[in-house]
C-alpha cells in the first residue's frame, strides 16, 4: 500500500484525466479487497484447524458439518459435470441447427432458380412464331382487360352509386381486381 | 327482411310482419332449448343475471331494428326514442362486445348519412366485436364511403375504426378484392394516412401494380414525403424491386400514428369478460385446423375457410397455368396449409398472410420462414411485433399494468419463435433497448432476460449505452438471484453470438448479403465489450454480496465460456478474468470454485498453446495474434495460482499488481505460525474437510490431526481425484512439473 501511494503522488503531477483516477482507484481497492481476504481467510482457517485440533464437543460438530461440506461439494461438482455436458450437447445442437437453417436457405434458393430456369426454358421452347403471336395478342388483350377493369372501378367509384346494395353489381366489383389469366 | 330471419333460430318460422314481440319470445325460448310457447316464456323464473343478459338482449334487439327501419332526418335532441336506443347500443357495446348480426345495421345507418354527425360518430365508436366482424357489413360500407354521404370526419372514424379491428374481420378475401376502391381514397388529403395504413395491411404481391406506383408517386411529389407513403412505397418495393427505382430510407421505426383510439379499452373489456366464460384455447398441433382464437390480436391464428369452392377454384386455376405460358404464378394462399407435406408440396410460391403476426404461433410458416431469404417477410413481421411490443408493454404504457399475463405469454411465445429460427429479431432487440431503462426488474423478468440472451450480433455496437448501462442499474441494486439470472443470460447470449459467428465463418460471400454487416475486428470488440463489462459486474458484485459461492459459480460458469473462445468457436479472442473474479475464487472456502477455477485455468493454457503452435507453424494466416499482454496476465495468475496451491509461495511470488504480494512483517501481525502454507492445497480454506478426511483415514489411530503429515502429495492428490477435484487434476498435470514428491 505504502508503494502505491508513493506511485499515486508521482502520477498527480502529470496529467491525468478523471477516467484514469477513477480507474486507479478501482484497482486500488480490488488489491486491497483481495489481500485483506487473503489476510481473513488465512487466519480463519486456522483457528478452525486449532478449534478440531482441541477435539471436544465443538470441534465434533466441526467435523460433522466438514464431512457434509465435502458430500455436497462432491455431489455439486458431479452435476456440474452432467451440465457442463448437457450444456455441450446443447450447443452442438444448436450448431446443428443453424447449419440446417443455412442449408435450407440455400436448398430454397436452389428451387427458385430451378423453378424460373424451367420457366424460361419452356417458354423459349415454343419458338413458333404462330404461337408466338398468338401469345403477344393474348397479353395485349389482358393488359387491354385490366385497363377495362380499372376504368369501371373509377366509373363506380366516381359515379358514387351504392354498389353494395344490388347484388349483381356487388359480384362484377369484386371480381374487378382479379387478375385475368 | 333478410336480416330478421338471420337473427330468428331456424326452428322459428319466417313471419315478416309480426316483427318485434314474435322475435323476443321466440329467441328467450330458443335460448331455454328450443320450447316456443310465447306466453309462458315471459313468466318462466330466470335466475337475475340471465334475466338482465336477456333482457339486454332483447333491448339490443329492438334498437338494432329501429336503426334498421329509422328513416332521415331524426334529431337526437327531440328524439327520446332514439336517444334511448342509440344509449342501449353503447352499453352493451361497453361491456359485451356487439353480435356479428349487429354490425351490418349499424355501420349502415352511420356511413349512409340519414342522421346527423353526433348519432353516427357515437354508433361507430360503439362497434366494439364480442367474437368477430363479418367481412360483408365492411363491403357494405366501402361500397357507403363510395357514396360519401356522410361526413368527412364520420369517413375518417370510419377508416380508423376498419385499421383497429382488423383482425377481428373473419375473412378477408373480398377486402383484397376491394384493394383498388381503397387505393382510390387516397385522393383525400385527410383520409391519405389511414388509407396507407389499411394498405399496408391489405397488399399482397398481386396489388403492387405500375400504375398505382406511380400514383403514389405522384401524391409524393405533391405532398411531400409522408411516412406514411413512405411505408407503402417501401412495402412495394420489396415485394417488386424491379418496378419501384426510387431511393427509400432504410427501416423506420414507426411509420403510422398509433390510430387505436377510444376502442381499444372497451375491446380490452369484452375481452377480459370473456375470457372469464369461454375455455382455454387449445394449444397448436402440426396438422391440424386451427380455431379461430377470441383472444386479443396478437394471438390471431390463421383462419381456414372451409369452403370446398374455394379448392375447386385453385385447381382450375393450376390447370390454366399449365396451358397458358406466360401465366403469372399463382401463390398458394397460405390459410389452406394444413401439413408438412403440402408445405414442401407448395414451397415454392407460398405468400405470407396478411397478418403476420399469425406466423409465430404456426409451425409450418415458422418452417417456411427458416428458410426464406426475403426481406420484406421479415420487414413486415418486425413491423408489426415491434408496434405490439411497444403497445403493449406493460410498464411502458399506463393502462396496461393489468395484462401482465398476456404480455407475459406474449414475450414467451416471441422467445420461442427466437428459439425456433435460431435468430434475433431486430425488433426485440429496439424493444428491449427502449424498454429497460424503465423496467422495474420485477415484472416478465424470466422472459425479459431470456429475451436478452437473443440480442443479434452485428458490429455496431450501441449495446454501451442501450443495454448495458440500464442493465448494470438494475443489476446493483437487485437481490442475489437476479443478479444470477442475470450472469446466465449475458452468457448464454455470448454462446449465441459465438455459435452463430462458428456457423457464418464459412460463407463470407453471405455476409454482404446478411444484413448484419460483420467484419471480424467488429465482431471481436463486441464481444470483448461484453466480457469486459460481465468482468466488471462480477467483480463490483462480489464485494457487494461479500463473495457468495452461488455468485461466483455463475460467474465462473461464464468464464468457462470464455476460455475456450479460440479452440471451440474459432474467434480469435482470449480475454483473462479480472482481479476482483480471480483472487476471490482462487481464496473460495468451497473446493466447487477452486476446482472450477482450475479447470478453468486449464482451459486457457490449452488454448495459449494452440494459439502459439498455430502461429509458429504459420498454418493458418492469423490476423490476430494474442498480444503480449494476454500472455503477461496469464503467467501472472498461473505464478499466484502455483505458488499458492503447490509451493507455499504465494505471499513473495505473487507480481500481479492486485494479487497477494505483501510483506512478512505484516502477515506476521495474523498471528497464523505457519502463513506461507496457508493456501497450499493441505491448508487451503476449501481443502480442509478433505485434509481432515484423509488424515483419519491415513492416520486412523491418531487423534492429534497432524496436518503437517501430510507430507507426501501423491496419495493425498490421489485422495483428492477421487473426490472428484477433476479439475484440480487436469491443473497440475498441465501446469505443474513434478520432479519430485516434495512438498
Amino acid at each position: 500500500p505504502d508503494e502505491a501511494a508513493a506511485h499515486g503522488v508521482q502520477h498527480c503531477s502529470s496529467r491525468q484525466t478523471t477516467q484514469d483516477l477513477e480507474r486507479d482507484m478501482e484497482r486500488l481497492k480490488v488489491s486491497f479487497q483481495n489481500k485483506t481476504l487473503a489476510l481473513q481467510r488465512m487466519q480463519l482457517t486456522a483457528a478452525l484447524r486449532n478449534k478440531v485440533k482441541q477435539n471436544d464437543n465443538d470441534s465434533g460438530l466441526i467435523m460433522e458439518i466438514m464431512k457434509q461440506i465435502v458430500t455436497l461439494s462432491r455431489a455439486v461438482i458431479e452435476y456440474q459435470q452432467q451440465a457442463r455436458e448437457k450444456e455441450q450437447k446443447l450447443m452442438d445442437l444448436k450448431r446443428k441447427r443453424l447449419s440446417l437453417k443455412k442449408a435450407g436457405g440455400q436448398k430454397l434458393l436452389q428451387i427458385h432458380t430451378m423453378m424460373k430456369k424451367q420457366k424460361e426454358e419452356q417458354t423459349s421452347k415454343n419458338v413458333s412464331k404462330a404461337l408466338e403471336t398468338i401469345c403477344n395478342n393474348l397479353r395485349k388483350e389482358r393488359e387491354m382487360t385490366t385497363v377495362i377493369q380499372n376504368i369501371f372501378q373509377n366509373i363506380i367509384i366516381g359515379s358514387r352509386v351504392n354498389w353494395a346494395e344490388d347484388p349483381s353489381l356487388k359480384s362484377i366489383v369484386l371480381q374487378l381486381e382479379k387478375n385475368v389469366y | 327482411s333478410k336480416k330478421m330471419q338471420r337473427r330468428q333460430s331456424s326452428k322459428t318460422p319466417t313471419q315478416p310482419l309480426q316483427v318485434h314481440h314474435k322475435n323476443q319470445t321466440d329467441l328467450s325460448a330458443w335460448r331455454k332449448g328450443g320450447r316456443i310457447d310465447p306466453e309462458k316464456s315471459v313468466q318462466n323464473h330466470q335466475s337475475p343475471n340471465d334475466q338482465k343478459n336477456d333482457s339486454k338482449q332483447d333491448s339490443l334487439e329492438q334498437a338494432l331494428s329501429y336503426f334498421e327501419k329509422v328513416q332521415d332526418r331524426v334529431s337526437l335532441k327531440k328524439n327520446n326514442i332514439l336517444q334511448k336506443h342509440l344509449t342501449t347500443v353503447e352499453t352493451i357495446a361497453l361491456q359485451r362486445g356487439l353480435p356479428p348480426e349487429g354490425f351490418d345495421v349499424l355501420l349502415n345507418v352511420a356511413l349512409s348519412g340519414k342522421l346527423a354527425d353526433t348519432v353516427n360518430t357515437r354508433l361507430l365508436k360503439s362497434l366494439v366485436p364480442a367474437s368477430v366482424i363479418p367481412e360483408t357489413s365492411v363491403v357494405s360500407s366501402v361500397s357507403w364511403l363510395c357514396v360519401s354521404k356522410c361526413s368527412d370526419n364520420v369517413q375518417l372514424l370510419f377508416l380508423r375504426w376498419l385499421i383497429t379491428v382488423f383482425d377481428f374481420i373473419d375473412r378477408k378475401e373480398q377486402l383484397h378484392a376491394l384493394y383498388g376502391f381503397f387505393f382510390s381514397f387516397l385522393q383525400d388529403e385527410k383520409m391519405c394516412p389511414y388509407v396507407c395504413h389499411l394498405l399496408y395491411l391489405l397488399t399482397r404481391k398481386q396489388s403492387v401494380k405500375p400504375f398505382r406506383i406511380r400514383r403514389l408517386l405522384d401524391l409524393q411529389a405533391k405532398m411531400g414525403m409522408q411516412p406514411h407513403l413512405q411505408a407503402l412505397l417501401s412495402l412495394y418495393k420489396l415485394f417488386c424491386p424491379e418496378l419501384v427505382t426510387i431511393n427509400l430510407p432504410g427501416k423506420m421505426k414507426t411509420y403510422f400514428k398509433n390510430s387505436e383510439g377510444p376502442w381499444k379499452a372497451a375491446i380490452n373489456t369484452v375481452r377480459q369478460r370473456n375470457q372469464e366464460n369461454s375455455p382455454v384455447s387449445k394449444p397448436l398441433l402440426l396438422g391440424t385446423a386451427q380455431p379461430q382464437s377470441r383472444k386479443r390480436k396478437w394471438n390471431t391464428q390463421l383462419i381456414i375457410p372451409a369452403s370446398s369452392t374455394n379448392k375447386n377454384n385453385l385447381e382450375e386455376d393450376r390447370e390454366k397455368n399449365h396451358v397458358d405460358l406466360y401465366s403469372m404464378n399463382e401463390s398458394f394462399p397460405v390459410e389452406q396449409l394444413q401439413t408438412f407435406s403440402q408445405l414442401l408440396q407448395n414451397i415454392h410460391h407460398l405468400e405470407f398472410p396478411s397478418q403476420m403476426g399469425s406466423v409465430l404461433t404456426n409451425p409450418l410458416l415458422l418452417h417456411y420462414m427458416n428458410c426464406i431469404k426475403d426481406e420484406s417477410i421479415y420487414l413486415r413481421l418486425y413491423y408489426w411485433m415491434g408496434q405490439t411490443l411497444q403497445e403493449e408493454c406493460t410498464w411502458c404504457v399506463a393502462d396496461n399494468n393489468q395484462y401482465e399475463e398476456e404480455f407475459k405469454d406474449f414475450l414467451e411465445t416471441v422467445y420461442k419463435t427466437e428459439c425456433f429460427l435460431q435468430e434475433g429479431f431486430s425488433s426485440c432487440e429496439v424493444f428491449l433497448y427502449k424498454s429497460l431503462p424503465l423496467w422495474d426488474g420485477f415484472c416478465c423478468r424470466s422472459q425479459i432476460l431470456r429475451l436478452v440472451s437473443w440480442i443479434p450480433l452485428s458490429s455496431f455496437s450501441e449495446m454501451k449505452s442501450h443495454l448495458y448501462d440500464p442493465l448494470a442499474q438494475l443489476f446493483f441494486t437487485s437481490s442475489l438471484y437476479f443478479k444470477c439470472s442475470v450472469l446466465e443470460s449475458l452468457k448464454e447470449l455470448l454462446q449465441n453470438w459465438l455459435n452463430w459467428h462458428v456457423i457464418h465463418l464459412d460463407s463470407e460471400s453471405d455476409s454482404e448479403v446478411h444484413s448484419l454487416n460483420t467484419t471480424l475486428s467488429g465482431l471481436v470488440n463486441v464481444v470483448a465489450e461484453l466480457i469486459h463489462f460481465v468482468g466488471w459486474i462480477s467483480t463490483v458484485a462480489l464485494h457487494l454480496e461479500n463473495n457468495p459461492t452461488f455468485l461466483l459459480y455463475f460467474i465462473l460458469d461464464f468464464y468457462e465460456t470464455v476460455c475456450d473462445m479460440y479452440l471451440r468457436y474459432n474467434l480469435p479472442l482470449l480475454i483473462m478474468p479480472p482481479a476482483g473474479v480471480f483472487y476471490p475464487a482462487l481464496l473460495s472456502m468451497d473446493s466447487v470454485s477452486l476446482n472450477q477455477l482450475c479447470y478453468i485455468m486449464y482451459r486457457y493454457r490449452t488454448n495459449l498453446v494452440a494459439a502459439k503452435e498455430n502461429e509458429l507453424s504459420k498454418k493458418k494466416i492469423l490476423q490476430f495474434k494474442f498480444s503480449s499482454q494476454t500472455y503477461q496476465e496469464y503467467n501472472q495468475y498461473i505464478i499466484a495460482m502455483v505458488g499458492c496451491l503447490w509451493t507455499s509461495s504465494a505471499f513473495q511470488k505473487d507480481v500481479h499488481p492486485q494479487g497477494l504480494h505483501m510483506d512478512d512483517e505484516l502477515l506476521k501481525k495474523t498471528t497464523v505460525q505457519e502463513f506461507k502454507t496457508s493456501f497450499n492445497i493441505v491448508y487451503h480454506p476449501a481443502m480442509m474437510g478433505y485434509a481432515v478426511l484423509f488424515l483419519q483415514q491415513a492416520w486412523p489411530d491418531d487423534t492429534t490431526f497432524n496436518f503437517s503429515l501430510i507430507k507426501k502429495w501423491n496419495w493425498y492428490l490421489e485422495y483428492l481425484y477421487a473426490q472428484g477435484l477433476k479439475g484440480l487434476k487436469v491443473f497440475i498435470e498441465s501446469s505443474i512439473n513434478r520432479v519430485s514428491q516434495a512438498s
